[in-house]
């Protein structure tokens, strides 16, 4: 048995942007680990170098997350006013993915005195807590200390270390579900922040997310599940 | 002593016929910002950048000066002024120095507006005649579309009352940060709510007109920093009216029951089918009154803040 902090969230509105995608810029489906440790710092009052240095308070914390609803999407236009020769000239058109209507638990784990004060940061926020970029707010529907058990490796809808296509998988299908393929990206667990608060990925490892609409049963040893309020899970980042 | 942290507004804004917002253009039509659903249905939407964009705008009206984001322009880098305790739209809506690494994080939050009601796929069909263009009004034009929608939106504001006019030393290089008076402090948030009471703009304003200000409007000021209101409106369409569904908003009100310091909620008239009935049950939580008078309790509810502690 093991505590976690348990946090059930929903948002209008969530992006979470690829590495490296600039002028198509497609989000994962849930947060990635820096995402959800950054929830935390936010909650708690960290600025991004105190978050992300050696010695910051969520070093240790372990994170998870699932979905509980599929969200919808759209891919939202914006405009970049490009400089050339020091003058202003044409807006430059991108593309952005943003998911609607987005519900997801997010999991820490850690010592539980650090748990405790996380719970308590979630109760009263420093900053606003957003999924993404800031005017993407999030709204806090539970927080709960619960214990996670032994789990089965078999996934729905969560995050996932390792890459899914080199996995031996079996989904459990069943007539009439609908999913989309789950994405494989390398991401970051960690970031080092400059002298210009400018952030280098640290840690990269590669990282499948799975789709909510089937049951992905797992044979991969190096996947520890745990289950929690029915769901299996595995912590991303340890 | 005062311990609010934050302000946060509910607001629903009525439009009748417009695209306030679009995305790309797609052949000759001028597609609507939408989101798609898992069942298929799609809904309208407006960004949080286009409504910070008009805030910023309704401001200037109000008398203040805004800042130059091109104020420096050297190659691809372009410089802010970083002056927030001169240029309100620096304060509110933060900027970024990519030379100096002076970043400002907006203590105000706008989310996104999003419509209560699918996208029926309507659109107004117009033609750029080519009269316009030296020849004959008989040439005829070329025809173009744009999508338009009738619909009531949800939108939240968040407002962080810590760090309005508060600048620290990494968003101005400075020791030791700087802050602004508590007056000045006051005075902006105070214009902040009077400029979501005249919110307008987005694109084909010349044709397409549309008032986004408040049809319905819920004031809170929070011990937390938490966008209670986020998820609370719900709406449906019966006698030609909208239906405001009071168990999200009573629900909202009730789970942080603990955290509020102060509420007041505004309701149009005309506009709801159900206005008798959400009197009576907000009235339980908090005053109601027209969004005018509760705009204007806002205002008098910021008044009050900081009067023993200056943070």
């Amino acid at each position: 048995m093991e505590r976690v902090l348990r946090i059930k969230v929903r948002a209008p509105v969530a992006s979470f942007r690829r590495p490296l995608e600039h002028n198509f810029q497609r989000s994962l489906p849930m947060p990635p680990p820096t995402t959800l440790v950054g929830i935390a710092g936010a909650a708690m009052g960290l600025s991004d170098r105190e978050l992300w240095s050696g010695n910051s308070i969520l070093r240790q914390v372990k994170v998870a997350v699932w979905m509980d609803a599929e969200p919808g999407l759209t891919r939202d236009m914006w405009t970049v006013l490009k400089i050339k020769d020091n003058k202003k000239i044409e807006r430059s058109p991108y593309m952005r993915e943003l998911l609607f209507f987005v519900r997801y638990t997010l999991i820490y784990g850690g010592d539980e005195v650090l748990l405790k004060k996380m719970e308590h940061a979630f109760y009263d926020p420093v900053y606003p807590l957003s999924l993404g970029r800031e005017d993407e707010l999030l709204f806090i529907e539970e927080i709960s200390l619960d214990a996670a058990t032994e789990g089965r490796p078999s996934f729905r809808g969560t995050v996932i270390p390792g890459d899914f296509r080199r996995m031996r998988v079996r989904p459990l299908l069943q007539p009439g579900i609908r999913f989309e393929p789950p994405v494989v990206e390398t991401l970051p667990l960690s970031f080092a922040v400059d002298d210009k608060r400018i952030r280098h990925p640290q840690r990269q490892v590669t990282l499948s997310f799975l789709p909510l609409g089937v049951e992905l049963e797992i044979e991969e040893p190096r996947i520890h599940a745990l289950q929690c309020q029915g769901r299996n899970f595995t912590w991303i980042n340890s | 002593m005062n311990i609010s942290k934050a302000i946060t507004i509910g607001y629903l804004a009525k439009i009748s016929a417009a695209n306030v917002n679009a995305s790309h253009t797609e052949g000759n039509v001028v597609v609507a910002k939408k989101v798609t659903l898992p069942d298929g249905s799609t809904i309208p939407y407006i960004s949080g950048q286009a409504i910070r964009r008009m805030l910023r705008d309704r401001l200037e009206d109000l008398g203040y000066k805004l800042s130059d984001l091109f104020a420096s322009v050297k190659g691809q880098e372009v410089t802010p002024p970083v002056r927030p305790w001169e240029f309100v739209d620096e304060d509110l809506f933060g900027y970024l120095d990519p030379s100096g690494g002076k970043r400002r994080t907006s203590p105000v939050r706008v989310s996104a507006a999003v419509g209560l009601f699918p996208f029926q796929g309507d659109r107004d069909l117009g033609t750029r005649s080519f009269e316009r263009f030296g020849q004959n009004m008989t040439a005829g034009g070329n025809m173009f579309e744009t999508e338009l929608y009738a619909n009531l939106f949800k939108g939240t504001i968040l407002i962080e009352l810590d760090r309005v006019g508060i600048f620290r030393e990494n968003e101005i290089g400075e020791n030791n940060g700087k802050s602004l008076d508590n007056s000045e402090r006051k005075r902006r948030v105070r214009d902040l709510i009077e400029a979501l009471n005249l919110l307008w703009g987005g694109g084909r304003t010349a044709r397409m007109l549309s008032d986004l200000s408040p049809k319905f409007i819920a004031y809170a000021r929070l011990k937390v920093k938490h966008p209670v209101f986020l998820e609370a409106f719900v709406a449906h369409y019966e006698n030609n009216k909208y239906r405001l569904e009071l168990e999200p908003l009573k629900n909202a009100l009730n789970k942080f029951d603990n955290y509020f310091e102060y509420k007041v909620f505004g309701l149009d008239s005309g506009i709801y089918s159900n206005e008798d009935e959400i009197r009576e049950v907000l009235g339980q939580y908090g005053e109601v009154v027209t969004v005018h008078e509760a705009i204007a309790k806002a205002k008098g509810d910021i008044d009050g803040l900081w009067k023993e502690s200056s943070a």
